[in-house]
């Protein structure tokens, strides 16, 4: 995954995956894989993910799929941020939820 | 991002915010077991339908709750399971079944391998026939039992197998942990029997000696562990109080960041301790919420006898407990209170002005 700037010539867009819901939880977006099960039912440890404020921007753009390019520009607008970082932050954004399977990578062979 | 469970609890606790509810799906059981605390008819009701049900998760989940647990009765008894347990994880809960085990069929195992829970947590009263039946009350239920269990494990769920003790089964602790570890499952024990939760005072017959349950404690974790335990309070409630003070009426987490919804669509802040509790499908969320607040953190009378006990934050006597054995939440569960002094290698406390309820007391 890398964006050449503000001109990709053919952006890979991302999207939300089906696989994560986003709950509202005390104030907070978290993010809870479906399939998300105990490690230690004793316990209940689980591990779920709680968004930043940065993050949850960008969740909220994640509701129809977006290129690295466009959610970086819209985070120059909304925060002070310059273009590299927040080109690199977003990058940064997207591999830790593809990770989780909370984004997807939309090809354009699935009419994206 | 950040691991959440390390972040939220105190705030939400702080803060009053519900993380987690045990909504009672249904009363009704297939087995007869001598000392369990539900106490609605089966027979009775008129009991959640599944539009209501759904309502009620529906609400739940917009109160911000995070962790649900689906309990009965046994929650297999309910023919319509699968469409309240999809619309469960639909709404993004993490999802604990709490089940005894002996109605899991094929469809079950395939629905929960295909949708996991979070949990689940199965009830195990016995090794062997013998023992299981002799508290479950009804022949063959071990068969069905161990079955149901190998269904879940095949169904790859995440399974902790617990063990009320009681009298019927503190000698037979021994067996049941080797046969958790054949199988590789967890094995939690809890050696506290509770009143029925109308105040019928039955299930307590069944209670073993307080100083039995600490023998008992140490003897599960060495056999667990292969180590003695290192001495500490009982684990009765996971959220304990901290800079709320101990001398408001509750010290758990009862309505502070749990509650509980019965199969009648009543929240109140506590299973074994069920009023207040108040219509969660006729009742504005705000409302509900904060006259459970009331309820929980009002002050413990200065006249309480657990006022000014420097034992009260690690006591697994409360004013649910309280009530529960005398009809006065203010009032205390001497035998829990033997427990924690026992713990604490303590004479047991002077119970005065203590009245415990009849046997009979509150049922029907």
């Amino acid at each position: 995954m890398s964006a050449a700037g503000w001109s990709e010539a053919i952006p890979v867009k991302w999207a939300r995956a089906t696989k994560v819901i986003a709950r509202r939880v005390a104030g907070e977006t978290v993010l809870v894989p479906l399939d998300s099960h105990a490690s230690d039912p004793e316990f209940k440890g689980a591990r779920l993910y709680v968004l930043n404020e940065t993050g949850e921007f960008l969740w909220s753009l994640l509701d129809s799929p977006r290129s690295v390019t466009e959610l970086a520009r819209n985070l120059t607008r909304e925060f002070v941020t310059a273009e590299d970082r927040a080109i690199a932050d977003v990058e940064t954004f997207l591999v830790a939820l593809r990770d989780i399977g909370a984004v997807r990578e939309m090809t354009r062979g699935n009419g994206e | 991002m950040d691991r959440f469970e390390e972040r939220l609890g105190a705030r939400a606790r702080r803060a009053r915010q519900p993380l987690s509810c045990l909504f009672e799906i249904t009363p009704r059981c297939n087995l007869r077991c001598h000392f369990c605390y539900v106490a609605l008819d089966p027979y009775q009701g008129p009991y959640l339908s599944t539009d209501q049900a759904c309502r009620v998760l529906d609400i739940v989940e917009r109160t911000g709750v995070l962790w649900l647990t689906l309990t009965g009765g046994e929650i297999f008894s309910r023919r319509d399971f699968a469409a309240l347990y999809r619309h469960a994880l639909g709404k993004g809960f993490l999802v604990t079944l709490y089940t005894n085990g002996t109605m899991v069929s094929d469809e079950v195992a395939t629905l929960l391998a295909e949708h996991p829970p979070f949990s689940v947590e199965v009830s195990i009263y016995g090794a062997d026939a013998e023992h299981y039946e002799a508290t479950t009350g009804v022949a063959g239920s071990f068969v069905r039992f161990e079955r149901g269990v190998d269904r879940l494990r095949r169904a790859g769920v995440a399974l902790l197998m617990k063990c009320p003790i009681s009298t019927l089964s503190a000698t037979h602790v021994r067996a049941m942990v080797q046969w958790c570890a054949d199988r590789g499952l967890p094995f939690k024990a809890d050696p506290v029997i509770d009143a029925r939760h109308d105040g019928g005072q039955q299930p307590t017959l069944y209670r073993i000696e307080p100083r039995q349950v600490l023998a008992l404690r140490d003897e599960i974790h060495e056999l667990r562990h292969g180590k003695p335990r290192v001495a500490g309070p009982l684990p009765e409630c996971t959220v304990q109080g901290d800079d709320d003070g101990p001398e408001e009426l509750y010290t758990c987490g009862a309505g502070r960041v749990a509650f509980f919804v019965d199969a009648l669509g009543n929240a109140s802040h506590c299973v074994i301790d069920r009023e207040p509790s108040f219509p969660i499908l006729d009742m504005a969320w705000d409302e509900l919420w904060a006259a459970m607040g009331q309820w929980v953190t009002q002050p413990l009378p200065a006249t309480a006898p657990c006022s000014g006990c420097s034992l009260r934050g690690g006591c697994s006597n409360c004013p649910a407990r309280a009530r529960l054995a005398t009809g006065d939440p203010y009032s205390k569960d001497t035998y829990q209170c033997d427990i924690t002094h026992a713990i604490h290698g303590l004479p047991p406390a002077r119970h005065t002005h203590i009245t415990a309820r009849p046997l009979a007391a509150c049922t029907a």
